[in-house]
């Protein structure tokens, strides 16, 4: 057996060696640069290297940006960083990565990708509330509401990345439709417009274009109705928004819940809804393309958003504001890094993440690329390049966004408007509760099997009451009530302390 | 050729022309999708032939060419070396195992078979490489780990079996050393099984991407599948991004579907054309471990 080991070890060393000299991949970049920097480095301190995860998909020209930030930081802090940009594959490559204990020193990490309350339970992530005094700068650089969304019992584990915390959706209108309606935006902005008040501007944009009403689509019917999830629309359990004796209830068995259905009706009965666009994201993108659709409310209204929708889909839309933003805990907890808990050098680390919060120069780097490269600055906004070979989009996944110079198209004091939306939302009840779903997985799998096959009920085809009614028995049997219990007994948990 | 015959034949061929239908008809949907473009197909949908043509989904795959070229490279390598070091392998041990004077024949067999129904999981396997072996972003992680595979050898063995014993023996008379025999006697009669292993080898290599997706940061040894399938994931994960963080993501225009049948086109392309060169051999090696006279 000893001697098959061998040979097959012998023969893999031969192989993989052989393979290697066949051709050796010519690096992308010239590797001397880190050399050129170490003469000019702050001597007293060791160089570290630190290895960090992000959630981008991989960039063909990230290299050299790379390269160009990490003189940057050698300069500054005698510190480089190796990045890994795991796109489409980091939820499943994180998740080995933090099971097997592998040295890493931060990642992305939030509520919808790379879950941060797992990974928090796991010991995954370093405890760093007693280090934060040591950066003043980071702490200050963000609305102290940021750090209580990433406290879990008392304890911080991630830094968060500021970006738009107050949520609210918007109503989809494509601009042809609304300028021939003869709306403008003063009519339809911040308005809380209902279904029903979108009842003749649909009928008029069916009879002339033959486009369909869409409505709220499923990741914002909370909002639509007033109500704050605990842990995304499938999981059922919500708080009224403003209710200060958080009150948890069954999202769909409430009084507005039923009403928009009911509306919904209404909508249909006038056959100006078709049902599978509504509950098809594949389909709404098709229709939305092609002009099918009236308007659709879906999304975080962001200043400047338009651009980027309207891009999305080739017409230009505008997004008209729902309601008063809500800030809420897992609107600030969908973009952090965490350190790792195997991390040797947290305060290098946290070197880094402070410089991407308060460091334009590395901030916007790291989100665009090197200027005149990647991107160029025209009349103070940024314009990005075709083809640059990095341009990965999600500036929110690194820093602070505000950090940033406007893309083109934005308005020019887009920051400041979003930096308003922050600090006059209304801020939840909430705030700084995170819901653990791991007393009721199993009440929990059931019960987001039947939000899913009862989800149609929103369009507005079937009997509203009956089938509401179906729906919340099924509920029932499936242990919404155990569920409410359970979520009940952690909010007064949160309350009490 | 009489009445009856003629019938049956016309419905033999019926059965077998919808047999080959089945089979055909999505290669040609796929090479149809792959050649529309991602408008045409979201106002008008699919179509056996293309309404409009257009190479977006092909644009899209081979913006990055040079990464590409590296991917097939690396998927080329590791399959041929691969099914190289895996045949030796593999046909060392059946050798090994046929022979009816090797003592240790039944333990070893027993120890072949235990990760044919039991296997560790994942994350032991995960840190065994990483951090025992050492192996995370090299060559030999993307050869080793399923080079020696159970299955293969049993089938093998089997055919190594039915070779009869007495041409060994006339070898040892003749002088020829264990070596001698494997290399010289056994693996010249044993073409058609060697070639179906070989099949079957080369499309594990061909086709992996999960232990890339495990092992593999560094860019210049990601292979064909996994470039492949991180161009999927990212397109799909920037739409789940959209719909599950709230985040808004600047993106202009993504071909998503012609571009994923584009990508089976690449993907399949150079195992469709080697396939009929195994095809003479691979009829036989499947009537291997079947009675023979």
């Amino acid at each position: 057996m000893k001697k098959i080991a061998a040979l097959i070890l012998a023969l893999s060393l031969l192989l993989s060696l052989a393979a290697c000299g066949a051709k050796q991949p010519a690096p992308e970049e010239t590797p001397s640069t880190e050399q050129l920097q170490t003469t000019d480095t702050p001597e007293d301190r060791e160089h570290v290297t630190l290895k960090f995860y992000n959630r981008c998909s991989e960039q063909t020209d990230q290299q050299r940006v790379f390269d160009e930030l990490n003189k940057y930081f050698e300069q500054k802090y005698n510190t480089t960083i190796e990045w890994h940009f795991l796109g489409g594959t980091y939820a499943d490559k994180m998740n080995v990565i933090i099971n097997s204990g592998e040295e890493f020193d931060a990642c992305f990490t939030s509520d919808w990708l790379n879950d941060y309350l797992t990974a928090v339970s796991r010991g995954a992530y370093l405890d760093i509330s007693d280090m934060l005094a040591d950066y003043p700068n980071l702490v200050n650089s963000m609305p102290a509401a940021f750090w209580d969304a990433a406290t879990v019992n008392g304890g911080i584990y991630a830094v968060p990345n500021q970006q738009i915390a107050a949520r609210t959706p918007s109503w989809y209108i494509p601009e042809e439709y609304m300028d021939a309606f003869g709306w403008t935006s003063e009519d339809v902005d911040g308005k809380g417009l209902q279904i029903l008040d979108m009842l003749d501007y649909a009928q008029f944009c069916y009879d002339n274009y033959g486009a369909h009403f869409v409505g709220p689509q499923s990741d914002v019917f909370h909002q639509y109705c007033g109500y704050e999830l605990l842990s995304g629309y499938k999981g059922a359990l919500a708080v009224k928004v403003g209710d200060s004796s958080c009150t948890v209830v069954n999202f769909y068995d409430t009084p507005e819940f039923k009403q928009m259905c009911e509306d919904m009706a209404v909508m249909y009965d006038k056959g100006l809804v078709d049902s599978l666009t509504m509950l098809d994201n594949d389909q709404l993108r098709a229709e939305m393309i092609s002009g099918r659709v009236s308007t659709v409310m879906t999304g975080t209204y962001k200043p400047g958003g338009d651009i980027n929708i309207s891009n999305t889909y080739g017409i230009p839309i505008h997004l008209a504001r729902y309601s008063t933003p809500l800030m809420t805990t897992s609107a600030i907890i969908a973009t952090m890094w965490g350190i790792s808990s195997t991390c040797q050098h947290p305060e290098r680390v946290l070197e880094i993440l402070e410089a991407f919060a308060t460091d334009s120069y590395a901030m916007q780097m790291i989100s665009y690329g090197i200027e005149g490269v990647h991107y160029d600055i025209v009349d103070g906004f940024l314009q990005l390049k075709e083809n640059s070979g990095y341009n990965h989009g999600n500036d929110w996944a690194f820093g602070n966004v505000f950090l940033n110079t406007p893309l083109v198209g934005m308005p020019e004091d887009v920051w400041v408007q979003t930096a308003e939306i922050n600090a006059s939302a209304d801020v939840s009840v909430l705030m700084g509760f995170s819901y653990s779903i791991s007393n009721v997985e199993a009440e929990a799998t059931n019960v987001s099997n039947t939000v899913e096959s009862y989800l149609s009920v929103t369009t507005g085809e079937l009997p509203v009451e009956d089938t509401l009614k179906e729906f919340n028995e099924k509920l029932k049997i499936g242990g919404i009530d155990t569920m409410i219990a359970d979520a009940q007994a952690q909010i007064d948990a949160f309350l009490g302390k | 050729m009489n009445e009856a015959s003629k019938k049956e034949r016309r419905v033999i061929g019926i059965v077998l022309g919808f047999l080959c239908a089945l089979c055909i008809i999505p290669i040609i949907a796929i090479l149809s999708i792959s050649f529309s473009s991602s408008d045409s197909l979201l106002k008008e949908g699919y179509s056996m032939l293309p309404r409009d043509f257009s190479l977006e989904g092909y644009a899209y795959i081979f913006k990055d060419l040079k990464a590409i070229m590296r991917a097939y490279y690396v998927s080329i390598v590791t399959t041929v070396a691969g099914t190289a070091l895996g045949l030796i392998l593999n046909s060392m041990l059946a050798f090994v195992l046929s022979r009816p004077n090797y003592r240790f024949r039944s333990a070893l067999t027993i120890f072949l078979t235990i990760p044919m129904v039991l296997n560790s999981g994942l994350v032991p396997f995960y840190i065994w490489v990483t951090r025992y072996l050492n192996l995370k972003d090299t060559w030999a992680v993307l050869i080793l780990p399923t080079a020696v595979v159970p299955w293969y050898i049993i089938m093998l063995r089997t055919f190594f079996k039915q070779i009869p014993y007495d041409l060994s023996e006339s070898a040892i008379i003749d002088g020829a050393g264990e070596f001698r025999i494997y290399w010289k006697i056994i693996l010249p009669l044993s073409k058609p099984a060697l070639a179906t292993v070989g099949m079957f080898l080369a499309l594990q290599y061909w086709n992996s991407w999960y232990h890339p997706m495990l092992f593999i940061d560094d860019a210049s040894l990601i292979n064909l599948q996994y470039k492949l399938y991180r161009l999927m994931v990212d397109v799909l994960e920037l739409l789940r991004s959209l719909a599950e963080s709230g985040m808004t993501t600047s993106i202009g225009d993504m071909p998503s579907e012609s571009m994923r049948m584009a990508m089976c086109i690449v993907a399949a392309g150079p195992m469709l054309l080697v396939f009929p060169f195994f095809q003479k051999y691979f009829v036989k090696g499947l009537t291997v471990g079947g009675v023979k006279g």
